[in-house]
């Protein structure tokens, strides 16, 4: 009956996303609201490792001995190095395989140091980007439909 | 809009010194007076003296075009053409909004991103598929309008190559299309494009971390969407070749963002702004390759 109970208990947690470790750079209080002055769930110290469930500006939900939030900028990547690396390795192989049957071989479509040190200028190519560019009145209109509502803001200082 | 007390007395300055130039961009009008003359040189770039806009534009050209002779753009009019809005959109709430902006989508998998001096921003296919949203596109983006705002590739190009490094380099026929038309830019273009091997300074790169974040904010977009970016490059195994040039160039990941964490802190808490758009999946859709 109690094993039972815990497994549904334990289905019922596991959140939606698939989470993300994370660790704390520095000593935070857990929230319960993603603002500064929610409630505090628990104190967690530096190096903490979370996991992450969701982001929402500043904030993100994480669960470490409790769900709750922490800010985004005390976040780092957890000591679980290459978390980040699956799709790097399979983008990489397309060009240098050439599995989609591009012409690709090393070296074509690369930027490694080698690359730009030995590339010749491409002026048939650096053409067509006026033939992209975007007028003032384009990107007006693209961030109204966006909802994106220009604002002052300061840069900040040194 | 820029700070708008800095603009007034700024432009008060600029009416006393400079009565008889004809006004066709915000700031850069006669360089070397501007920069003197403004003196918030903080907004305004490094002063950078004996490169015109004209200079800096036909540099740019030939960097861009030696970057697109090692990768060219990608095929897709559709994915070029949404970068190159999202772009200008966040240009022009910088204070250099009417330079001749280009973005571009450079066919490649490596994680990367290029400013180019006189408005030309690229993003390379590898980092463009690692964003989860347009707030990151605009995050990236605006990193590296920010080295163009404030010159940072100029006052280096400079510092190695010499004042004297750019004159004449705009009194070339328009009309030449040709590949070898950037040959008359000799060793400053070589000098250009090893920035990109090498880097800026991390007091550069940490100062267009700090700007980004306000252009998109300006931008009306979630201005964590850069912080994010740097957290994802920091989850990528240092050791792989995707990674190599970035790394070589700029501040590690965990760097940045201890840097931004210590700027920022909580003043953009209360923000708001835009995170993720429809258009923005459809585009990385395009790009990705699963």
């Amino acid at each position: 009956m109690k094993i039972a109970l815990l497994s549904l208990t334990l289905l019922l947690a596991l959140p939606a996303l698939a989470a993300q470790p994370a660790k704390l750079a520095r000593d935070a209080d857990l929230k319960a609201k993603p603002f500064n002055d929610a409630e505090t769930v628990s104190k967690l110290k530096a190096n903490t490792v979370v996991d992450v469930l969701a982001r929402q500006q500043a904030w993100v939900q994480v669960k470490a001995d409790q769900t709750g939030w922490l800010r985004l900028l005390n976040l780092r990547a957890s000591s679980d190095a290459g978390a980040g690396d699956i799709g790097v390795d399979k983008m990489m192989s397309l060009y240098f395989t050439g599995s989609t049957g591009s012409t690709a071989t090393t070296g074509v479509k690369g930027l490694s140091e080698a690359d730009i040190t030995n590339a010749h200028p491409n002026e048939a190519e650096r053409a067509k980007l006026s033939r992209y560019a975007a007028k003032p009145a384009d990107a007006e209109a693209y961030a109204k439909k966006a909802g994106l509502t220009a604002k002052q803001v300061d840069y900040f200082p040194n | 809009m820029v700070n708008s007390r800095k603009l007034s007395h700024s432009v008060a300055l600029l009416a006393l010194a400079l009565a008889a130039a004809p006004a066709a961009h915000a700031f850069d009008l006669l360089n070397l007076d501007v920069n003197k003359v403004i003196g918030v040189g903080k907004s305004v770039g490094k002063a950078v003296t004996g490169i015109g806009e004209p200079e800096e534009i036909e540099l740019g050209n030939g960097i861009a075009a030696t970057l697109l002779g090692a990768a060219p753009l990608v095929a897709d009019e559709q994915v070029q053409r949404y970068v190159n809005r999202v772009g200008l959109w966040l240009a022009r709430h910088t204070e250099r909004p009417d330079l001749p902006w280009r973005f571009g989508v450079i066919d490649s998998p490596y994680i990367n991103a290029f400013a180019v001096p006189g408005g030309q921003v690229f993003i390379t296919r590898g980092l463009f598929v690692k964003l989860k949203s347009e707030a990151e596109l605009a995050g990236a983006l605006s990193h590296e309008i920010a080295h163009i705002v404030k010159k940072q590739h100029l006052a280096e190009i400079q510092k190695k190559a010499g004042i004297d490094a750019l004159k004449g380099a705009a009194d070339v026929a328009s009309s030449q299309s040709s590949d070898s038309r950037y040959q008359h830019l000799g060793k400053v273009l070589n000098v250009g494009t090893g920035l990109y091997i090498n880097g800026l300074s991390k007091s550069d790169e940490y100062e267009a971390d700090r700007m980004g974040v306000v252009i998109a904010a300006r931008s009306g977009y979630d201005p964590f969407g850069l912080p994010a970016v740097l957290q994802m490059m920091q989850t990528i195994s240092p050791s792989k070749n995707a990674m190599t040039l970035l790394l070589k160039s700029h501040p590690a990941p965990v760097d940045r963002l201890d840097a931004l964490d210590k700027a920022v802190g909580d003043k953009l808490d209360s923000n708001g702004g835009v995170e993720k758009t429809a258009t923005f999946e459809t585009m990385r859709k395009r790009l990705s390759v699963n």
